[in-house]
């Protein structure tokens, strides 16, 4: 009627002595609990040994001898413990373990590496704890040993993952670096009777950032200019900033009106639109003219932050181009012109928000307002000088800049037959 | 961090935004914006209170509520705004393509105002 014997003590007949199978199965169970410890300790999963405090070996388990292929009575009462380390091994023996041991009363799960007595390097984590007499007194060390190799293996295999993925992003750094440096000028151009300088920081070394700047000639000593962001970071927006830098300077060869070149790059943006997911970006696209006493700027905004007119003589105004609307994303977008005239000394500054969006540690912004304050103290510097300050005010107000910034500084240098006239005229 | 509140009665959908609205966070509004289900004569509502920071990336999510809206013959409303957001409406030439409401604000006010 039963099944019994394949568990214990599951019927009623099973209680019963007299069944042969019920006795083989607690015969088998009581020789498990009777297994004895001296068997255990021999034989056991780990390695087992016991120094003296001053390292020498007492006691060893057939494990451990096993594992080195020595045998016992060439350890016991012959070497010490640090004996089994390779050479690395005995010196972090006696910096780490052993100061260790003497402070704490046991070391855990150290990684370590055993000699064999062929050579071969057993990887291990050795645990130790001192034995204690009855009044605290040092007796023994009673060391275990486990076998590290399949670990070992796996943190081998985690460091070269490690490091597969360091070489993987320094090439995905220069992969953006390159990408980057397709979307700038790779030199402002040399204009004569016009000083240029730039500044462009990406806040992320491994994202391609959204904004951009230019200055090319467009013929009979006409040259045109842009700076912008477009909206998002990354690949995405490395692909805006290529179509909308093609598109105005191809814009400008036709007809180099600043509004009609940005109702152009308007056209061509939403046609390349995508229903649900709108991309846009904010810029001023501009002309200058240089003459024989002046530049003459003529520009357009759309939904850009209004470039800075840093006077010579100290006055700070923006150039605004009212109710310009950002590009790529309405049709018929609204764009206004605006003009100004840059003597000797002057400098327009065209920025993207990264600059007035810089924040000190207490979460207070620059915001335009502050950036024409700081500005007056710019005044007669050329556009290298004002670039300069530019970025010392930036890192000023954030240490470590979490947008992206670009900066173009557009100049009419005073020049020596300038300064002469200006003598000329005081005196 | 972001949280969107979604609530609708009637023909006004409202969705309230808690937090910063930046590159990181825009998709799961264009995500809410795309599950919508407008009709012809009904309103949405953002409710821009509690916003406490919107960047381009931000700006994509409203440009594509006004999308949706314009599409379905639905009218946006952008309640409350903060200073922040008006700020970049101004400087993008946008204020006068999104109907801003500041309703909510000016009656508060007038409560305080009646209480005293």
């Amino acid at each position: 009627m039963c099944a019994a014997g394949t568990g214990l003590g599951d019927s009623e007949e099973s209680n019963e002595d007299g069944d042969p199978t019920v006795r083989d199965s607690r015969t088998v169970f009581s020789s498990l609990l009777e297994d004895d410890t001296e068997e255990l300790y021999d034989n056991a999963p780990c390695g087992y040994l016991s120094t003296l405090m001053d390292g020498e070996i007492a006691k060893v388990n057939d494990t451990l001898l096993g594992w080195l292929g020595i045998r016992r009575e060439e350890l016991v009462g012959v070497r010490r413990f640090a004996d089994l380390l390779t050479g690395g091994g005995k010196l972090y023996h006696e910096t780490h373990y052993a100061p260790m041991l003497r402070m704490h009363g046991q070391v855990r799960e150290l990684a370590l590496d055993l000699v064999a007595a062929d050579g071969r390097r057993l990887p291990v984590l050795v645990t130790a704890k001192v034995k204690t007499g009855q009044e605290g007194q040092p007796l023994l060390v009673r060391i275990t040993v486990f076998d590290a190799r399949e670990r070992r293996a796996y943190e081998r295999e985690l460091l070269a993952a490690k490091r597969k993925a360091e070489e993987e992003r320094a090439r995905l750094e220069r992969l953006t670096g390159t990408l980057q440096r397709t979307l700038l000028p790779d030199a402002l151009p040399v204009i004569d009777g016009v000083d240029l300088a730039a500044h462009y920081h990406v806040a992320s070394s491994d994202q391609v950032g959204g904004d951009f700047y230019d200055v090319f000639p467009l013929g009979g000593d006409r040259w045109g200019f842009f700076l912008g962001d477009v909206c998002g970071k990354g690949p995405e927006a490395a692909v805006l900033t290529s179509l909308t830098r093609y598109a105005l300077r191809a814009a400008a060869v036709n007809d180099a009106d600043p509004v009609a070149v940005l109702t152009t790059l308007n056209t061509v943006m939403l046609h390349q639109r995508r229903p649900g997911a709108p991309r846009f970006c904010t810029v001023i696209f501009g002309v200058l003219e240089p003459d024989r006493d002046g530049l003459t700027v003529t520009l357009a905004g759309g939904g850009h932050p209004p470039p800075l007119v840093l006077r010579r003589d100290g006055e700070v105004s923006p150039l605004p181009t009212p109710g310009g609307q950002l590009v790529g994303v309405l049709p018929g977008a609204r764009f206004t012109a605006a003009t100004t005239r840059l003597r000797p000394g002057d400098v327009l500054v065209l920025y993207t928000d990264g600059l007035t969006e810089a924040r000190r540690a207490d979460g207070t912004m620059l915001e335009e307002e502050g950036l024409a304050e700081a500005a007056v103290a710019m005044t007669g510097e050329n556009a290298d000088g004002v670039v300069g300050s530019l970025v010392r005010l930036l890192t000023d107000w954030s240490r470590s800049p979490s947008d992206d910034t670009a900066i173009l500084a557009i100049g009419n240098p005073v020049t020596a037959a300038a300064a002469l006239q200006e003598a000329g005229c005081s005196t | 961090m972001l949280d969107l509140t979604k609530a609708t009665d009637g023909h006004v959908h409202t969705i309230a935004l808690t937090g910063e609205l930046d590159h990181a966070s825009t998709p799961r509004l264009h995500e809410e914006l795309a599950r919508l289900r407008l009709s012809a004569g009904d309103r949405l509502v953002l409710d821009l209170a509690e916003l406490s920071f919107c960047d381009s990336s931000g700006l994509t999510a409203l440009l594509a509520a006004h999308e949706i809206s314009l599409g379905a013959g639905a009218a946006l409303e952008l309640a409350t705004p903060p200073a922040l957001l008006v700020r970049i409406l101004r400087t993008t030439g946008l204020t006068e393509v999104f109907t801003v409401r500041d309703a909510d604000r000016d009656r508060a006010r007038a409560e305080v105002r009646s209480r005293r």
